[in-house]
């Protein structure tokens, strides 16, 4: 089996979330996103992605890693033979600490050996660090990120009593969802001020009818009844939805179209059931669906 | 049971004399025997009934009057029950069919076998069973269940809020047609009491959908955005303009009054133009939303029904009518007259412009124009009149771009054959909005939200100055002033604002002035109304007796407290600084131990990584390792949200009894002072005020107090959440709620003045408050969610149960409330001041969680503890 064939099957093991990719991932810009990160990026600030969840933040950094590595390949920079995973992506969580991020000894054989965490191996490979959803992690963990997140772009590894400039190529670039976060957990300042800030939000209707053609391949008139619902159900965010719907569960609701699902079904399971508990609210959510689909 | 106080039988033999007498014939017998058979088993009821009878026969026809005389009679082994289900039910024969009558009616009554209460209950549709069971059976949607759908519904397709209401609610000066028409002010979409032509509750509530969802479309697709600036440059309106109207004369015109003005019938222009915008409306709903046009289709066929024949009206009227029919069904009209088909074909024309995926408000009201000027022409003659040939082959030779000839003034028909133009009959599902209205409406508040920001800005042009200046008609000038300057008037400093409305506010005649205080104070109220309708809300109350829920039976209103003094809480704040100290240490020392999670334990959930592999190094290195390397999860960060609900109730104002007795001549309030001898004296604050006490005795709603006031310095330094609450009322009706500090506020200043507001009111009716506080804890998404009520005797209102003096209905529902809370994994705790408490409070509260408080002025430094116990 070749490695582009295993990529695509998943289940291959590889260190932390690096991401090779095997083609460009699909981003249509917005606004001109794009354009901002390229000058961050020339500039090496570090960017805060702020935006809903599953408005396409981790799709645009994907897309951003690809298209700037691919960038430096054909300038010469970068070889295609040697070229290393453009991105490193870490999935917050309250108990993230700060091992889990730079590293730690671990024991083989007889001895014990020193394992890069994944922002250490991002700051070493020159790679885009993206910490997800940034407010999950605890606050002292998130400190860690502040030497490298200011003109020092240094790395300090506690353990090995080292500490590492970073690559020229890394970037680091953290992702958070305004919206859902209580009261307790809000981003310090300490740490926001250190970012450029990229506001994400779901796309206007035509746009995402286009992203929910290529992501999920239904025709261009149901992806467009998609969106549509999309955009009435998001009129209720401030109603007792706390998020609207996601542009990934328009898709998902595509997608279940796509194999057979009426449209009206697919909408109750992907859309209406799954953004919320509140019974009248899902039944609101569902009578706008037949409202918009015929069946 | 008490025996029942029976009355005179000669009464009850004339009373039901009276109603056979006066009942239809043919239930003349089964009228009589009912009573006979009532009267026999509780003659109070007899005469009730009797008295009633007249009235509700009438709105039976005889076959039902027949079979609801049989049910009554086979319920009359129950007098109680028969007789409510006499009483009330008859009207529900007007909504169900007889079956589905027939089978809740025995459910009833087999409830009523169990618990007669219960079908008292049930026949008086208070009951939970009884009004989920007439749900099911039901093809009448009323709108009251299902406004709040509709409004998320209307609010969803229009982007942004959209209130809906029943007709019955809407202003008066909206209702131009009828009550069972639907409009919108803008706002709020406003719909009939119920919809009960179709044959099942889906396709009533369909109906709701559709007409909801026709006046949502005049927001969504921009009917209220009619530009009159936009229109004027038109070559179609140019023929108007020309005639010399003057366009902008009116006092405060919206730009549909001024669209309107530039024709000369009104009547004809409006029926035009609502053809065809509401044929666009239709239209853009159909395109947009697939799913919702079989039953659009549906509503508009069955519409089409309730409509005049073309055919029998006049010349123009027919002519409008069938462009109605066409913008209904689509349909082309064939039957008119030869000679009428060349206008209507281009009247057609003119209006398939109009249903074009991007057509505009502008668009139809360039299609009205041209329409207009093909109609206003023509005579208004009788469809048979043997002129009407020769006028309409007139009209037709006539070029449409010339201004319109009229042909009544050339002397060919005799005046007597034309009827004056008679409005057509409104389109029911379409409604009865009016633009105009809607326009002037949003214009005011847009003029309004300018004053605001004005004053925002420090400048005092207040609302009251500007209403005084209009009432006073100073010179303040408004004509000329379109919502589009108005628009940009708001954008401006009040001084710009002032010197825009001097220019522009002139001549106001005193009728024009008072139509613009009129106007401006209702869209003053429609803001009003709007807060007043947020915040109310409705819980429904456990009824012990018939072992089931009074839907929606207590209406909560939240009440902001005003006008307290930040004083009183920084009295308590010196007072009790050292225990305030003490406290906050204490809270201090609960949160870093939160945060840390426990490590270098020999036993725990999983292996510490780093620690075991210090151990294999240790061992390694010959030393005797370390067996802790174990860690554990403790709990997550503090996520907390905890509620005090406090009881103001009169009984509050009570002393605290262990103080030192008042000075003499004072006599010590009651035990629990009747609610009467306060109203009596006025009410609970007169009370206060006569029963004052030495600067150091304190009544319970001053230790509740400082209870607050020690708690709330204490969370802060915590950084939980919490929120404070008061409730008092009096009647079902009429709970208040006061939100001291909500979940999402700050401990402001402001909220310790609200906490200085706090006085004894009225009634302790526990059950709906702790419901609300309930929602409001469920709604911060906490983990751990805990209630806390702290009070001083037993739930007690004057409508709380049958029985006044019985405690129990109450204790029921409060128990019954709190059991809803664990189930919804709300933690509660009672803490109460009344030495009695522990009779009830182990039968509410459940095992431990409550506590009596010896002595009331402990409360303060036993709170703390409470909660820590609670949430640590």
């Amino acid at each position: 089996m070749s490695e582009r064939e295993m990529e695509r099957l998943g289940g291959v093991e590889r260190f932390f979330e690096e991401h090779y990719f095997t083609e460009q991932p699909y981003y249509l810009p917005i606004r001109d996103e794009v354009e901002v990160f390229r000058a961050a990026f020339s500039e090496r600030l570090p960017v805060l992605l702020k935006g809903p969840t599953g408005c396409g933040k981790t799709r645009f950094i994907e897309y951003m890693a690809y298209t700037l590595q691919q960038e430096r390949i054909k300038q010469g920079i970068e070889s295609p033979d040697t070229a290393t995973s453009p991105l490193i992506t870490v999935a917050c969580h309250e108990d993230l600490s700060a091992s889990d991020l730079v590293g730690r000894y671990l024991l083989k054989d007889e001895e014990t050996v020193w394992i890069d965490g994944p922002l250490t191996r991002a700051v070493k490979i020159g790679a885009i660090c993206y910490l997800d959803e940034i407010v999950e992690a605890r606050k002292d963990t998130t400190v860690l990120i502040h030497p490298l997140a200011d003109y020092r772009r240094i790395l300090p590894i506690e353990k090995k009593g080292q500490m590492i400039h970073a690559h020229e190529n890394f970037l680091l670039v953290i992702s958070y969802n305004p919206g859902y976060q209580s009261v307790l957990k809000n981003l310090k300042h300490s740490t926001r001020q250190r970012f450029v800030a990229i506001d994400f939000d779901y796309p206007p209707r035509e746009a995402e009818a286009r992203i929910i053609v290529h992501e999920s391949g239904i025709d261009m008139r149901a992806a467009d009844q998609l969106a549509l619902l999309g955009e009435k159900v998001r009129h209720l965010r401030e109603h007792g939805l706390e998020e609207g719907v996601s542009t990934r569960l328009l898709i998902y609701a595509g997608k279940l179209m796509v194999s057979g699902i009426t449209p009206r079904r697919a909408c109750e399971l992907a859309v209406a059931k799954s953004i919320t508990d509140d019974r009248e609210l899902e039944q609101v959510v569902t009578e706008i669906t037949r409202s918009i689909f015929e069946s | 049971m008490k025996p029942k106080q029976q009355v005179n039988a000669d009464v009850v033999a004339r009373a039901i004399s009276k109603a056979v007498e006066n009942a239809p014939d043919a239930s003349r017998a089964a009228l009589g025997d009912l009573l006979e058979t009532l009267a026999r088993l509780d003659s109070k009821i007899a005469v009730r009934c009797s008295d009633a009878a007249a009235g509700i026969l009438l709105q039976l026809s005889p076959s039902q009057q027949a079979f609801f005389l049989a049910h009554a009679l086979a319920l009359a082994a129950q007098p109680r029950v028969a007789g409510e289900f006499f009483c009330r039910c008859a009207d529900l024969l007007q909504h169900l069919d007889e079956d589905a009558f027939r089978s809740w009616v025995e459910k009833g009554r087999a409830i009523g076998q169990e618990n007669e209460a219960a079908a008292v209950a049930f026949f008086r549709q208070e009951s939970h069973a009884s009004i989920s069971a007439l749900q099911e059976l039901r093809k009448t949607v009323h709108i009251a269940e299902v406004t709040r759908l509709l409004h998320l519904f209307c609010t969803a397709i229009a982007g942004r809020t959209v209130g809906v209401k029943s007709t019955a609610e809407a202003p008066e000066e909206l209702i131009r047609k009828g009550h069972h028409l639907p409009l919108t002010d803008g706002k709020s979409i406003y719909l009939p009491g119920l919809i009960s032509r179709s044959a099942s509750h889906r396709e009533n509530f369909e109906e709701y959908k559709v007409l909801a969802a026709h006046q949502a479309g005049y927001i969504e697709f921009g009917t209220f955005e009619l530009d009159i600036d936009a229109l004027l440059d038109h070559p179609a309106l140019a023929a108007f303009e020309r005639k010399g109207k003057v366009v902008d004369s009116s006092l405060l015109a919206s730009h549909y009054e001024l669209f309107f003005q530039m024709f000369d019938e009104p009547h004809l222009v409006r029926d035009i133009f609502f053809a065809l915008e509401d044929g666009r409306i239709d239209f853009r709903l159909r395109e947009k939303y697939r799913g919702l046009a079989p039953e659009l289709a549906k509503v508009a066929a069955s519409s089409l029904n309730e409509r005049p024949e073309p055919l029998s009206l006049p010349l123009q009227e027919a002519l409008v009518e069938s462009l109605i029919r066409l913008s209904i069904s689509g349909q082309i009209e064939e039957d008119l007259p030869h000679e009428a088909l060349p206008i209507y074909r281009r009247m057609c024309g003119f209006f398939s412009r109009v249903l074009r995926p991007h057509a505009t408000v502008t668009d139809s009201a360039v299609a009205t124009a041209s329409i207009y000027s093909a109609l206003h022409g023509l005579p208004n003659i009788s469809l048979r009149s043997p002129s009407c040939p020769d006028a309409l082959r007139e009209a037709h030779d006539t070029p449409l771009s010339a201004p319109p000839a009229d042909a009544r003034s050339d002397g060919k028909l005799s005046p007597t054959e034309v009827f004056p133009y008679q409005p057509v009959q409104p389109v029911a599902y379409r409604g009865q909005t009016a633009p105009e209205l809607v326009q002037l409406a949003q214009s005011l508040e847009i003029l309004r939200d300018g004053i605001t920001r004005a004053e925002e800005d420090g400048i005092p042009l207040t609302r009251e100055l500007l209403e005084e200046l209009l009432r006073r008609g100073a010179k303040i000038k408004i004509s000329q002033m379109t919502a589009k300057q108005l628009a940009e008037a708001s954008g401006l400093f009040i001084t710009d604002l002032k010197g825009v409305l001097q220019e522009k506010l002139k001549q106001l005649t005193p009728e024009e002035r008072r139509k613009f205080a009129k106007l401006l104070e209702q869209a003053l109220v429609l803001k009003r109304e709007d807060r007043v309708s947020e915040r109310v809300f409705y819980y429904d109350e456990w009824d012990y007796l018939i072992g089931d829920y009074r839907p929606r039976w207590c209406r909560v209103r939240e009440i902001p407290l005003e006008g307290g003094s930040g004083e009183i809480v920084a009295r308590i704040q010196k007072e009790y600084s050292a225990l305030i100290a003490t406290v906050r240490r204490h809270f201090q020392r609960i949160r870093p131990e939160m945060l840390k999670r426990v490590k270098r334990l020999k036993m725990g959930e999983e292996i510490e990584l780093n620690d075991a592999v210090d151990a294999v190094i240790e061992r390694r290195a010959g030393l005797t390792p370390s067996e802790r390397i174990y860690q554990k999860r403790d709990r997550r960060t503090r996520d907390v949200a905890t509620a005090f609900l406090l009881d103001l109730s009169a009984s509050t104002d009570e002393w605290v009894v262990e103080q030192p007795m008042p000075p003499q001549g004072h006599r010590l309030p009651p035990a629990r002072r009747s609610l009467f001898d306060i109203f009596a004296r006025g009410d609970a604050e007169a009370a206060t005020a006569d029963s004052r006490m030495p600067e150091t005795a304190k009544r319970v709603i001053d230790v509740e107090r400082e209870a607050l006031v020690i708690m709330a310095e204490a969370l802060e330094s915590l950084g939980d959440e919490y929120a404070i609450y008061g409730f008092s009322g009096y009647g079902r009706e009429d709970i208040e709620f006061f939100p001291i500090k909500d979940f999402s506020e700050r401990y402001s200043e402001q909220a310790r003045r609200r906490i200085g507001a706090l006085k004894p009111r009225k009634s302790t009716r526990m059950g709906p408050a702790i419901r609300h506080t309930l929602a409001k804890l469920a709604a911060t998404g906490c983990r751990l969610k805990v209630l806390i009520l702290l009070s001083d005797g037993y739930p007690q209102d004057f409508d709380y149960g049958p029985d006044r003096s019985s405690r129990d209905y109450g204790l029921h529902d409060t128990t019954v409330a709190l059991q809803e809370a664990r189930r919804n994994n709300i933690h509660t705790f009672c803490v109460t001041v009344d030495q009695a408490g522990n009779d009830y409070l182990r039968e509410m509260c459940r095992g431990e969680n409550y506590l009596v408080v010896k002595k009331p002025s402990a409360l303060p430094r036993i709170l703390p503890r409470v909660y820590r116990g609670l949430t640590v």
